[in-house]
């Protein structure tokens, strides 16, 4: 027997000492203080604000005070209503005589979750929760269940009969033999709402739900005893048609017993009645007396059995008594506004006097951000940030042992491995829920006309007619829109190949993106995300003739980054999109024996291609250690740009048979040819390692950023168009400096007629990278370059220019800065130059395209005779 | 060097057992992280996850840590066991993913439930 199941009169000092868990002593827990403070626009105001305990709460729980700080941690509730958990957990002291709190809000806005959290915190029973929808009250106290017992082995073969019949539910004719469709339509009848049917023709039985499963004209809810009369009916009927009834089939049987008020009352814990301004009208009568109790206005209720019959075990009375009261017993109820629905009942006086609602807050901003942390990563990054937001700025690497800590800490259940990836980049999640919250908090305001959105936006006023009172109800949105989007995000889309003619399309979803397997779909939440939020805005908007609404909600998009914004004087936009920062990508992962393993397959792959008789696993031919630490090895070698900015080196994969076993990777030299160097062909890279070499995870960032030289600046081949900053805009893109974010260059490697020119662009900030080239890709390495974001486009393809155009659209809309596409053009021909007039009438993209360019100055990428790599 | 052979050969059965029990050790923890490989449904505060079938369900189904639910009733008496902490519903159960779901949602404890889709589901 736990201490919450003893007596609240009979606790010792020592039970509240084992109980009281003090939340808050060994870590910050956030919480919203009250105060007044005062600025120059506002003058003096009161105002919330987000900290953290600076005195602990006390919990009562039976749990251990890590499974306390972990699950309020985990589950905390959002910012807005942190006041009022803080005042649920003081209320279920055992001190405490008022054992009850009715709490009132919007659908969705988190009443029942703070119930549920509640119990579940207390002890690892959790609550008694109860749906009081159409609930006859009376119920609370006395209700009639079906009798498993007595009948077990009738409901066993009943059971092996269902799974049978579910197993081959695809062939008629077994499974007619199996139960007669005649008893399927009894069980139907009978079972109400307990009986399920799947799309897929599979019927299954909620036992649990049978004394609620029927409801009559007016849509009420039946007794647990005529529920389950009807329920007892067609079971004897099915018993005899299936033969049955030598299991125990002819001995059915109820049973009365005390209802869920009793349970737990006797056992010490949190009862949830939700919905309770739903229940049955005219039944509210039987809760004054024992709220009163409840809420300890009187020490005594006794609630009288309707259904006794005789021979019945249960009790004539229940006798409720305060020095009976277990310490663990409080009463949570839940309710809608009468705004809500008609369906909302307003409570009687005598009620609603003695248990005074308390409201939910509106949602905010910041409570968005929190839901959606808890939804991708089981744990409120944004609230625990934000609440002591100038520790974690001075120490990240403590705010992340913190966040992997807590999120493991009393955690029963087995964590998401998704968890434990989106904690590690807690950054990129912080940045995308920001996101995703300014949105879903604007767009719930865009949605409703009475909302201070429209009050203050006159220009809006158009919009209000498009919004009818039932479309705000339809689409109107609430929390629960985070688990709708992320539902959805879960599940596979269409790709769609346009047909030629027309105006050009960038699908959200391009073939580059589609799974290979359902969890590939997590590969890419950001992209899918991008895609249900966009579908939702046009499926209620344009599909619905509301395009002055959509065109709203889709600028809403735009602004908060959920969407890239459409690129408009070549201008990027500041901010990293949801695909950015959500997209989890192997070749990009920073975790070393990921990009080893890659490195290793890589490596393997090529080595087989090069040489076809090689028939050992890749296991045989070398080991992912070996690869690990010739990646260390050569990340340790000198930096890009530091001691000899003409001369590079990248690392590529050894496609050496005979020294890959002991130097899996080699070093190519970087030579600008502004420095004078021009290494012959026969010296070249070949274009396949090169391009390998970009897209090796763990060695892709320092290759590229080995590719840009100071060779243009130091050479001063030409004027100085210098500004305040000291250099030439145009060479800051040739040569990728600081200033610029978008790098442009060309490369000359081995091709298989001599040497080819490859054309690279470089965004810094997002790391996408665009390289043009001569003739197409290998299929597997193409693959390689969709999981790394390259976009590789062969010249000579007849809509090169097309693809151009959209990637360098991709490049240039993320990241910082404003670099526009003169520069560009600009530094191109720095490296470049063409043998035919007309330059200055094309753009960027014609200009890559065209095979009548020359390189000029460009870079040499050049086999060294550096010692290899050792492993 | 015969001596080292013979040294060899004693120790090698222990470091086998090592092995053995090591890996009995670690498997089901193996096998619990490798379904939860997936994003799970949540029902109330339970993880509810859809397996398709491969070696992890079988180390599911044999480990005795988990518990086994074959009718809705014994979903339900799991639920309110407390020392049950994961739970696993094999295809040949009684019990389809909507009643499943619905006791879920219907219990305030947490608990981490793997669902063996049926063939047909």
């Amino acid at each position: 027997m736990g201490i919450l199941d003893k007596r609240a009169a009979e606790l010792s000092a020592d039970d509240l000492k084992s109980i009281e868990k003090p939340l808050g002593k060994r870590l910050p827990f956030p919480m919203l203080g009250l105060g007044r403070a005062s600025s120059a626009g506002k003058g003096n105001y009161v105002t919330r604000y987000l900290g953290t305990l600076e005195r602990p709460l006390t919990i009562c729980s039976e749990r251990s005070l890590d499974e306390v700080e972990g699950i309020l941690l985990r589950d905390m509730p959002t910012p807005e209503m942190l006041p009022l958990f803080y005042e649920t957990m003081n209320a279920m002291h055992p001190r405490n005589p008022r054992r009850a709190m009715f709490i009132v809000g919007a659908p969705g806005a988190g009443k029942t979750f703070l119930g549920d959290l509640a119990g579940r915190v207390a002890s690892k029973k959790g609550a008694i929760k109860i749906d009081c929808t159409g609930l006859n009250l009376n119920e609370l106290f006395y209700e009639t269940v079906l009798d498993f017992k007595g009948g077990k082995r009738f409901y066993d073969a009943l059971d092996d009969k269902l799974a049978k019949y579910n197993e081959h539910v695809q062939d008629k004719a077994i499974r007619d033999s199996i139960l007669n469709p005649m008893s399927v339509d009894i069980l139907r009848d009978s079972l109400g709402e307990a009986f399920t049917e799947g799309a897929d023709g599979t019927i299954g039985i909620d036992w649990g739900g049978i004394k609620k499963a029927h409801k009559n004209d007016q849509g009420e809810y039946l007794t647990s005893r005529q529920s389950s009369e009807i329920a007892m009916a067609g079971l004897l009927k099915v018993s005899r048609k299936e033969g049955l009834d030598a299991t125990g089939g002819n001995a059915l049987g109820m049973a009365t017993q005390e209802g869920v008020a009793w349970q737990a009352y006797k056992e010490g814990r949190v009862l949830i009645l939700d919905e309770l301004n739903r229940a049955k009208s005219g039944t509210f009568g039987v809760l004054h007396g024992w709220l009163q109790f409840v809420i300890g206005e009187t020490s005594e209720y006794i609630a009288r059995n309707p259904l006794k019959e005789k021979g019945d075990k249960t009790a004539q009375n229940l006798r409720f008594t305060r020095d009976g009261m277990t310490a663990g017993h409080f009463v949570f109820m839940t309710g809608n506004t009468l705004e809500d629905s008609s369906e909302v009942l307003e409570l009687p006086e005598a009620l609603s006097s003695r248990i005074v609602p308390k409201h939910v807050p509106k949602a905010t901003q910041a409570g968005w951000q929190h839901r959606f942390c808890q939804a991708l990563t089981g744990f409120p990054i944004s609230t625990y940030y934000q609440a002591n937001s100038d520790v974690w700025a001075k120490n990240p690497e403590s705010f992340e042992r913190d966040l992997m800590k807590y999120r493991r800490q009393g955690e029963d259940r087995v964590i998401p491995q998704d968890h434990i990836r989106d904690l590690r980049r807690w950054k990129n999640v912080l940045k995308a829920t920001e996101n995703l919250s300014k949105f879903l908090d604007a767009a719930g305001q865009i949605v409703n006309p009475d909302s201070q959105w429209y009050k203050k936006a006159n220009s809006l006023a158009a919009l209000m007619e498009e919004i009818s009172e039932s479309y705000k109800k339809e689409v109107s949105v609430d929390f629960r829109k985070i688990t709708y989007f992320l539902t959805m995000a879960g599940q596979d889309k269409p790709t769609v190949r346009q047909p030629d003619g027309g105006p050009q399309v960038t699908p959200f979803i391009g073939a580059e993106d589609m799974p290979e397997t359902p969890e590939d779909i997590r590969e890419k939440l950001g992209t899918y995300l991008t895609y249900v939020v966009v579908d939702w805005i046009v499926s209620n908007t344009f599909d619905r003739g509301k395009d002055g609404l959509g065109r709203q909600l889709l600028q809403l998009a735009e602004d908060c980054a959920i969407i890239p914004p459409t690129l408009k004087d070549a201008r990027p936009s500041g901010r990293a999109t949801l695909a950015e920062l959500l997209d989890n990508n192997p070749y990009r992962s920073e975790d070393p024996d990921i990009q080893a393993g890659i490195v290793r397959s890589l490596l393997c792959r090529k080595l087989r291609n090069t040489y076809p008789d090689i028939r050992a696993s890749d296991d045989e031919l070398m080991s992912v250690t070996m690869v690990r630490n010739a990646m260390q090895d050569m990340k340790g070698a000198s930096p890009a740009g530091q001691s000899q900015p003409e001369e590079n080196n990248i690392a590529i994969l050894n496609a050496d048979q005979a020294t890959v076993y002991t130097s899996p990777l080699a070093r190519a030299a970087v030579i600008d040819s502004a420095s004078g160097q021009r290494p012959g062909k026969e010296t070249l890279v070949t274009r396949d390692d090169f391009l390998y070499a970009l897209a090796t995870p763990g060695l892709r960032q320092k290759n590229i950023e080995s590719l840009w030289t100071r060779g243009l600046s130091k050479a001063h081949i030409f004027a100085d168009a210098a500004n305040d900053t000291g250099i030439d805009p145009a060479i800051a893109v040739a040569e990728a400096r600081n200033e610029s974010s978008v790098g442009i260059t060309t490369a000359m490697v081995a091709g298989k007629n001599g040497a080819e020119p490859l054309h690279i662009l470089w965004n810094r900030v997002s790391d996408r990278l665009v390289i043009i080239g001569d003739a197409p890709v290998a299929p597997d390495l193409e693959k390689i370059f969709r999981k790394s974001s390259i976009t590789f486009i062969n010249r000579n393809d007849a809509d090169a220019t097309a693809h151009v155009t959209r990637a360098l659209q991709s490049v240039m809309n993320a990241g910082e800065g404003n670099i526009g596409e003169t520069y560009l053009r600009r530094a191109f021909l720095l490296r470049t130059m063409l043998t035919a007039e007309g330059e200055e009438k094309n753009s960027l993209a014609e200009l890559l395209v065209r095979k009548d360019t020359t390189p000029y100055l460009p870079i040499y990428i050049a086999k060294t005779a550096k010692p290899s790599l050792a492993a | 060097m015969e001596q080292n052979a013979a040294k060899k050969n004693v120790t090698e059965p222990a470091a086998a057992e090592d092995e053995t029990s090591l890996a009995a050790a670690l498997l089901p923890h193996a096998a619990r992280q490798r379904a939860a490989r997936a994003f799970p449904t949540r029902a109330g505060f339970s993880f509810f996850y859809e397996l398709d079938g491969g070696w992890e369900t079988r180390i599911l189904q044999d480990d005795p840590d988990v518990c086994k639910a074959h009718t809705a009733r014994e979903l339900e008496e799991a639920f309110t066991d407390e020392n049950v902490k994961i739970i696993f519903i094999p295809k040949t159960s009684a019990i389809t993913k909507n009643v499943a779901l619905r006791v879920c949602r219907r219990h305030g404890a947490g608990k981490t439930v793997f669902y063996e889709g049926k063939d047909n589901e």
